[in-house]
């Protein structure tokens, strides 16, 4: 096979591995916005309706419904009186879920799209092991919620209505030891629409995909060279089974393909447009569409990934 | 890039392995240096080639991380997307959390507008990614040179980990490698071949920075879970007296930034003498002088241990309330007793606010919403319940005098 690289317009600069099996082009589209211009906020989590080709933000309690083209519709969030809200996850029906806490109490609560409190929902039936529980990720993904602790290190699966499904605890799984936990933490963390479940720990320079069956594959190399993870970040698969790992030094998207090689990465470190300063988190929806949360106030940069 | 720089880094990374230092272990820092790609990029093009705008944002890329719900592991900063208004920050560390510099509260004190301005809660540091901006008010350490543009997370940490505690109880920059950290009440202890970090990679002999050179490393140790909720059990950092070997006092230490410090001539360092040790032992709250030694200790007024000795030190730094131990006359005050080294909830990143004579109100924290309105200001001083309780570390506002505790200045004064 042909090793093809495509700088994409816009600035964008495409660097491919070794491994690049096809052709990649992410060009650089523009940065969430309302109507006053764009929004910079740091890091918000997002969110995407793969439906509606809607994409959500959540930011110190605000969430904000943006539009194919990148322009706020709507917001809801502050007037609900939860608590403080750490995720946002949507369903197929277009449900909106938002992971809150109150008095370290966590809750997940369901909103219809105009984000009017429709239900809350309680984690029922945890084993023993999970009764310490605390999650602070949230996916809605196969008709059930992955919920995730980034620093405990556990991973459960409940139903619609918060029936536990199914626990992981990472420790083991990821043959890492008990005094890892706490020290080793995710980075990243995302449900594929298979139900596998991707993740990043930084400190330990490696990636990770958990099947539907608990099998884990781990990939990436600690370095600096291109497809290489100095702190590894957001990680999210797109429509072709494509692996995307945001590196937050390197202010760069690192691009695997499905048998997790890597294939190419877009943008660097920097504050023109295109470029990424210390980006956090990322979501795609099935039009190849890249949300790209980071620092220095520069909001959520949005991309388009298209492979020839 | 800088091809003369990377080969630099390149033998110093060389003989860093050879050392046996390098590899990717849990605890990142292992007590010595990470992994180079961590902070360094071989593309960079920044000094240093580092991995941010400046080296602050550098360790922030790993001490924070958006979607705290909680004290998270190392976390030494929260995101703002995590506390938004009327939310405190998350982290509970010793060191305290330097997300509070981002909280400005504005409240109406006696009919004038006031603000207690969040760069007035603690150590400014410079970290541009992250929105940490130099500090607008002090161009200078109070009491010192060191320039506040430069104060960064690097200015008083060794990005490097080099020095080292050895077997004989010195402290040294080079010598056998670092096999842990040494901040830990369960870290192992150095042996004959291998050496441990120091206490939490701080600088010491020799480290320059912004023109002032430190003259060694003070002792503690912390319990290896430090970033928690002290609800219902203390967090208890066991403080060292060690001046020798490598070592300094803990306010030495401080004052390497802070030589000539008068704002506050409190005696630091000084001894707490028979009488102010029993203060602290009987000191329950204020009326009630009923405590005993064994279980007097509070983590809002830390002393340092009149001891160098590092397994007495471990045997201390409990997180369960299993060692409670007030002071003996030999103990002594230092600027930690009083101060938080990263941040605090307060101005001047003290341990309590001292901006009022009183702590509490009846059973509740001080807030915006328990004690609201003008003639109050000064009590919650623009902080909700929430905010005031977070900035005590969660711990019950019923652990004090419910018919009005006074400042814990009493807790070795006792003049209340
Ligand atoms: C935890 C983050 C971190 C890690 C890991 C790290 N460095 Fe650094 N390094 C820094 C920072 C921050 C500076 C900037 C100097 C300063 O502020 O003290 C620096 C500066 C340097 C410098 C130039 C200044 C000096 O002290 O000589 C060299 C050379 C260097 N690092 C080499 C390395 C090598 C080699 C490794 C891997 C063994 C490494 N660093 C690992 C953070 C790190
Ligand atoms: C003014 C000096 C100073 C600066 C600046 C500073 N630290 Fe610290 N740090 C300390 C001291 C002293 C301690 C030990 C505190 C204790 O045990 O009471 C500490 C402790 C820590 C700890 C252990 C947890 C805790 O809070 O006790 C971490 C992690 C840490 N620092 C990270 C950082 C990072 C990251 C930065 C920059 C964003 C930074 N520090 C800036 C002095 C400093
Ligand atoms: C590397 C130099 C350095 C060291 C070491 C250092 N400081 Fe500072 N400190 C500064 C600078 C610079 C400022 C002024 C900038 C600011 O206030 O943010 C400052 C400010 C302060 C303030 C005033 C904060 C305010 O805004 O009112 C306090 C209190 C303080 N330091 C306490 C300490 C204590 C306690 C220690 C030891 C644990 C310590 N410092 C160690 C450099 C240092
Ligand atoms: C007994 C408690 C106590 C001790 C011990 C203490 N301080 Fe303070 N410090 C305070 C108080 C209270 C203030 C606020 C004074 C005021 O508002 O006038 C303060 C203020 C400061 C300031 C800010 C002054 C300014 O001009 O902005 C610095 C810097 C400082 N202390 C550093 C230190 C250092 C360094 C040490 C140890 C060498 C130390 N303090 C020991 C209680 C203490
Ligand atoms: C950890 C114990 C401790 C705490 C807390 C403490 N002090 Fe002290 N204080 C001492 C010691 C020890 C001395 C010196 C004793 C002596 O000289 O008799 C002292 C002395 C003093 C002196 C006399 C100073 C002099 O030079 O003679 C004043 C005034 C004072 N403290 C005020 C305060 C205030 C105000 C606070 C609260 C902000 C405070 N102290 C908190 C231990 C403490």
């Amino acid at each position: 096979m042909r090793l093809c690289i495509t700088s994409a317009i816009l600035g964008v600069t495409l660097v491919a591995g070794p491994a690049a099996a096809q052709s990649l082009r992410a060009a650089y589209l523009y940065t969430l916005s309302d109507f006053t211009g764009s929004i910079r906020v740091d890091w918000s989590r997002v969110a995407v309706d793969r439906q509606r080709n809607e994409v959500y933000a959540l930011h110190q309690n605000t969430v904000r419904v943006f539009n194919e083209s990148g322009m706020e519709v709507y917001r809801f969030g502050d007037d609900l009186d939860i608590g403080h809200i750490v995720d946002v996850a949507v369903d197929d029906r277009g449900d909106v879920f938002l992971l809150s806490y109150r008095d370290s109490k966590a809750a997940i609560v369901r909103c219809n799209y105009r984000g009017e409190l429709q239900a809350r929902i309680t984690l029922k039936r945890l084993p023993a092991e999970f009764s310490d529980f605390v999650p602070n990720r949230m996916v809605f993904q196969q008709g059930r919620f992955f919920l995730a602790s980034s620093s405990g290190l556990k991973i459960v699966t409940a139903d619609r209505d918060g029936h536990f499904v199914e626990g992981f605890d990472l420790v083991p799984l990821l043959d890492l030891e008990e005094q890892d936990r706490g020290s080793a933490e995710l980075g990243g963390f995302s449900v594929d629409p298979a139900g596998n479940v991707l993740m990043t720990i930084p400190v330990l320079f490696r990636a990770f995909v958990m099947s539907r069956d608990g099998t884990v594959t781990a990939f990436g190399r600690a370095g600096s060279a291109p497809g290489r993870f100095n702190i590894v970040g957001g990680i999210a698969r797109d429509r072709e089974g494509n692996v995307l790992v945001v590196d937050k030094a390197k202010g760069a998207v690192l691009v695997f393909d499905p048998t997790l090689k890597f294939v190419s990465q877009f943008a660097t470190r920097g504050s023109k447009p295109g470029q990424l300063l210390t980006p956090g988190d990322l979501a795609i929806d099935d039009r190849g569409t890249v949300y790209v949360t980071q620092a220095g106030k520069r909001g959520v940069s949005v991309f388009r990934l298209t492979h020839d | 890039m800088n091809s003369m720089r990377w080969a630099f880094v390149a033998v110093l990374a060389a003989t860093l392995v050879a050392a046996g230092m390098v590899g990717i272990s849990s605890a990142y820092h292992s007590g010595g240096a990470a992994e180079c790609t961590g902070c360094h990029t071989m593309h960079g093009s920044n000094t240093y080639l580092l991995q941010g705008s400046d080296p602050s944002s550098t360790c922030l890329n790993c001490h924070q991380h958006t979607g705290d719900t909680g004290p998270t592991s190392y976390h030494s900063s929260t995101a703002p997307a995590d506390m938004p208004a009327g939310v405190p920050p998350k982290q509970r560390a010793p060191g305290g959390d330097f997300g509070w510099l981002k909280k400005t509260y504005t409240f109406t004190l006696r009919g004038t507008p006031t603000t207690d301005d969040g760069n007035l809660f603690g150590h400014n540091i410079v970290a541009a990614d992250y929105g940490y901006v130099v500090d607008p008010n002090n161009a200078t350490a109070p009491g010192g040179t060191f320039p506040s543009a430069q104060l960064g997370c690097t200015s008083c940490h060794d990005p490097h980990g080099q020095y080292r505690r050895n077997a004989n109880g010195t402290i040294s920059k080079t010598g056998a490698p670092i096999a842990n950290s040494g901040s830990y009440a369960t870290s192992a202890e150095p042996t004959a071949t291998s050496a441990v970090g120091v206490y939490r990679l701080l600088a010491g002999a020799g480290y320059t920075k912004g023109g002032v050179t430190f003259l060694g490393n003070p002792a503690a140790k912390v319990p290896s879970s430090y970033n928690r909720t002290e609800a219902a059990t203390q967090t208890r950092v066991a403080y060292g007296h060690a001046t020798t070997g490598g070592h300094v006092s803990w306010a030495d230490w401080c004052k390497t930034c802070h030589s000539n410090h008068g704002a506050f001539p409190h005696p630091n360092d000084q001894q707490l003498g028979s009488t102010i040790a029993t203060n602290y032992n009987s000191y329950v709250k204020t009326g009630d002088m009923t405590g005993t030694a064994a279980t007097s200790f509070t983590s809002l007024v830390p002393f340092v241990e009149n001891t160098s000795d590092y397994t007495v030190l471990a045997s201390h730094a409990k997180n369960d309330n299993t060692y409670l131990q007030g002071p003996s006359g030999g103990d002594r005050i230092t600027c930690l007793s009083c101060h938080r080294a990263h941040a605090s909830g307060w101005n001047h990143a003290l341990r309590w606010n001292i901006e009022y004579e009183f702590m509490v109100s009846g059973t509740s924290w001080y807030g915006t919403d328990t004690t609201p309105g003008d003639t109050n200001a000064n009590k919650h001083r623009g902080r909700t319940s929430t905010e005031t309780a977070a900035a005590y570390y969660d711990r019950p506002a019923t652990q004090f005098a419910e018919g009005g505790q006074r400042l814990l200045c009493n807790k070795c004064h006792a003049k209340d």
